[in-house]
């Protein structure tokens, strides 16, 4: 994939319209800013959020670990260290100003390119952010499926997500079934999901 | 010129009324200027040209140079060039990024991100375009009711 392209979404139109009277529209998006997304926002009070995300996670933090004694390897002990690593490294990219409730969270497929550490790091990161009224938007990888990896999305239209291929190719992928990657989201629980032709799993989720 | 006070206080620079000429003029023609203002007059800072201080004015203005401190042409056009690197904060009426910026950007009426960009702070405007393949990272504040209010700019 090259040329941008047009996903025809079922969800969205129906996340929009609960957001219809938002104003300033608060969106969250964790990729980058393209064009349509900024088209497509553009002719309402908004804030839009660009995280780029995908740049944050190309390296992974460094661990903190305790010095072991002997040849035991203490997995709890590393797997804090884990999660604390990258809650800092997300909490550092995800500073936003004091009292910011997002209205629109756009996942896109970022969550699958999370292990389940980082993926509730991320989720605990973005919680103080995320109010009772918040909506959301991702596609969930359930089996691997390299054809619909390493892409970038925007909304084109209410019913049509843009998609042009991405820059971070080399991040590896954690396909994973729906019911994992929600009971990680902090905060938020599935709406509605479609099962897409080309194997990704949308869903729209709702603050709860 | 403006290299031999880098380390003094930063000063304010102004662009000359209309009937006057550019400020700072450097090599024209090699660079995209931006397009005349009513009055007909664009200034240029050259690629070798830097800056530490505040820029305002009544014409429109290239940076193709380094500018540190705060850029404020309420009425006019401002562009920051392919080779611009401006550690500022930005405000004029129409606003064209495409080179690197890094402060917060108030364009009164209109903000253009081009591809070749590199921003890092939070843009206001009324109305805003990001061009195709271009990627942005940061935030985007528009109302597009308040595309008469006047900008207001303070130093990064």
């Amino acid at each position: 994939m090259s040329a941008l392209e047009t996903l025809p979404t079922r969800l969205m139109p129906d996340l929009l319209d609960r957001l219809e009277n938002a104003s300033p529209l608060m969106v969250f998006d964790v990729g980058f800013g393209v064009h349509e997304t900024v088209e497509f926002f553009g002719n309402r009070r908004c804030r839009l959020h660009f995280a780029g995300l995908h740049e944050t996670v190309a390296i992974p933090p460094a661990l903190k670990l305790k010095p072991q004694f002997g040849q035991m390897v203490d997995k709890a002990a590393q797997d804090e260290a884990a999660y604390t690593a990258w809650l800092e490294k997300f909490q550092a990219a995800m500073k936003f100003e004091p009292g910011t409730r997002f209205d629109l969270c756009l996942f896109w497929d970022f969550c699958n390119y999370l292990d389940d550490l980082a993926l509730k790091a991320f989720a605990d990161a973005l919680a103080p952010y995320v109010g009772p009224q918040t909506l959301g938007h991702a596609y969930i990888l359930l089996k691997a499926e390299a054809g619909v990896l390493n892409r970038e999305y925007g909304v084109f239209a209410r019913d049509q997500i843009s998609v042009r291929s991405g820059q971070h190719k080399h991040l590896p992928s954690y396909p994973r079934p729906q019911a994992r990657v929600t009971s990680m989201l902090k905060g938020f629980a599935v709406n509605h999901s479609v099962l897409r032709r080309d194997g990704l799993l949308e869903i729209a989720l709702k603050s709860g | 010129m403006f290299d031999r006070n880098k380390d003094k206080q930063p000063e304010r620079i102004e662009t000359p009324a209309p009937a006057a000429a550019p400020a700072v003029e450097s090599n024209v023609g090699a660079y995209r200027a931006p397009a005349a203002s009513s009055t007909g007059k664009s200034a240029v800072l050259g690629a070798t040209i830097r800056i530490k201080g505040d820029i305002s004015g009544d014409e429109n203005l290239l940076i193709e140079g380094q500018v540190e401190g705060s850029v404020n042409l309420s009425t006019h056009e401002l562009t920051i060039g392919k080779t611009g690197k401006v550690n500022a904060n930005l405000a004029a009426r129409v606003i064209r990024i495409d080179g690197e910026v890094n402060g917060d950007i108030t364009g009164k009426e209109k903000v253009l991100v081009s591809s070749s960009s590199n921003i890092k702070g939070t843009i206001v405007t009324p109305k805003m375009t990001l061009e195709e393949g271009a990627r942005f990272k940061g935030t985007i504040d528009i109302d597009p009711a308040h595309a008469n209010s006047s900008p207001a700019v303070k130093p990064a």
